[in-house]
């Protein structure tokens, strides 16, 4: 092999191996930055045992042309058995665990060019507390949860669509199942399946993609602001919830990709009668996943997305999460007619 | 322009919705189908002031045919420990004064009687 060959065989070799070199820093790095971003802050949440449908992350980020329509079915798995003292975990008696299974439908249509609608109805196939009193019992809870609905909106995008901001707004209604009984005794408020109170949501989503570039960056923020619980049996208002997650896409061909994500949860103190607050309440976690995704059949798509806590930090005593697992398969529908103009149709001459 | 026009036509679909879960009225108080059948004697609760996770096993005593039990507490867990004793205690987000309340019922209708348990600090 001649010097100049040589030289050519090295650039091809540098060619190959460097975007999988690249690609794999760019998301631990990522991974690390944004950890190491809001490590300082001191908060805590435990997300895991509330009231109503748990954030099922894997299917916000994607956005769809106008009258096409996506259909999902998820799954969740959430297992939570360490109760936290500010950042540190302690162990406390009579309560051994609380898991849900939860699975939901999941849908999201272009209305228009920048303008999406997605919801989501929630059911929990089973939410319940193992406690050791008198012996090894479980509370169990079931039903249907909260239905989401949102909009999002494209604020600002580019034509070649390597920047995108959109905003998102809706609400979260408590149509589901709320004061379950289970062996004559009302649930306590973290085993209802539905929230039992209305929630309003506002977001924020960045998204950046580099031309020809299988990388996709999303950054999002969001905020659940709670009213209070309207029942027979409690008087509670659950603190508002705010979101923020930076995630790292690598789309390795046309079917599968991975993306790291960094999530971040500040959830504000709760509040009971009389406004007092409550004080094992709020606080704040940060929660790493990574997601796999595969096409198959051109417009259906499977998902698995593992997540875990990376930092909790509570106010009080609080039962934090463990880990969660999600997945879910979606259907893509292009081109279906358009409601709004069905209603709405255009007038004539 | 048209966009607007859709987003403005789903707003005020978001509004009608909006308004009509923040109007309806919600009352929390349920009329009971009062019973003369059933007399309810008392609620004894091993303790009245208890701390952070600390058991205390609350029986009602109660006169009735065919009588059916069903407890609820603003804040706290309970388990049955037979038909007519339960075992209750707080968790830390339960500190401050809570109701239990048994409702006790059957053919004939239901009464319903509360106490007050005090969850404090360990």
């Amino acid at each position: 092999m001649s010097e100049n060959n040589k030289m050519k065989f090295h650039r091809k070799q540098l060619c190959i191996c460097k975007p999988a070199y690249t690609g794999v820093s760019r998301l631990f790095f990522l991974f690390l930055f944004s950890f190491s971003f809001y490590l300082p802050s001191k908060k805590a949440a435990a997300q895991c045992c509330s009231a109503g449908n748990p954030s099922t992350i894997g299917f916000q980020q994607d956005k769809l042309e106008p009258n096409q329509l996506k259909l999902g079915l998820s799954y969740k798995y959430s297992f939570s058995d360490q109760y936290y003292h500010l950042d540190h975990a302690v162990a406390v008696p009579n309560v051994n665990f609380n898991r849900f299974h939860f699975t939901s439908l999941y849908f999201r249509y272009g209305i228009a060019p920048k303008l999406n609608v997605y919801g989501e109805l929630g059911y929990f196939i089973d939410k319940s507390q193992s406690v050791s009193v008198p012996v090894n019992h479980l509370i169990s809870g079931k039903g249907i949860g909260d239905l989401e609905l949102n909009l999002q909106y494209a604020l600002y995008q580019q034509e070649n669509s390597n920047h995108q901001v959109s905003m998102t707004a809706g609400l979260k209604i408590p149509v589901g199942v709320f004061d379950q009984v289970s062996d004559g005794i009302v649930l306590p408020l973290s085993l209802q399946p539905s929230n039992g109170a209305l929630k309003y949501n506002a977001g924020l989503i960045y998204f950046f993609k580099k031309p020809f570039s299988k990388w996709s960056f999303v950054v999002s923020g969001s905020a659940d602001i709670t009213t209070r619980i309207i029942s027979r049996n409690f008087f509670y208002k659950y603190g508002n919830l705010y979101v923020s997650s930076v995630s790292g896409y690598y789309r390795n061909n046309l079917k599968t990709s991975i993306s790291l994500q960094t999530r971040f949860e500040f959830r504000d103190k709760d509040k009971r009668e009389n406004h007092i607050r409550v004080e094992s309440s709020g606080g704040f976690a940060v929660y790493g996943s990574i997601k796999f995704s595969y096409r198959f059949y051109k417009l259906w798509e499977i998902q698995l997305q593992p997540e875990l806590p990376v930092y909790k930090y509570v106010d009080g005593y609080q039962i934090t999460n463990r880990f969660s697992l999600f997945t879910g398969v979606t259907k893509k529908f292009n081109k279906l007619p358009n409601p709004v103009k069905a209603l709405f149709p255009p007038k004539m001459g | 322009m048209k966009q607007y026009r859709y987003f403005s036509y789903l707003f005020l679909l978001l509004a009608a919705v909006l308004s009509g879960f923040s109007c309806s009225k919600h009352s929390d108080i349920i009329p009971e189908n009062t019973s003369n059948e059933i007399k309810i004697d008392s609620i004894i609760p091993s303790a009245r002031d208890l701390l952070v996770w600390q058991q205390c096993s609350i029986t009602v005593y109660a006169r009735g045919n065919d009588l059916e039990y069903n407890w609820k507490t603003d804040h706290g867990s309970m388990v049955g420990l037979d038909s007519v004793t339960v075992i209750y205690w707080g968790c830390p987000s339960c500190i401050g004064t809570n109701t239990v309340k048994c409702t006790v019922s059957n053919s004939t209708g239901s009464v319903s009687d509360t106490i007050m348990l005090h969850v404090r600090k360990q």
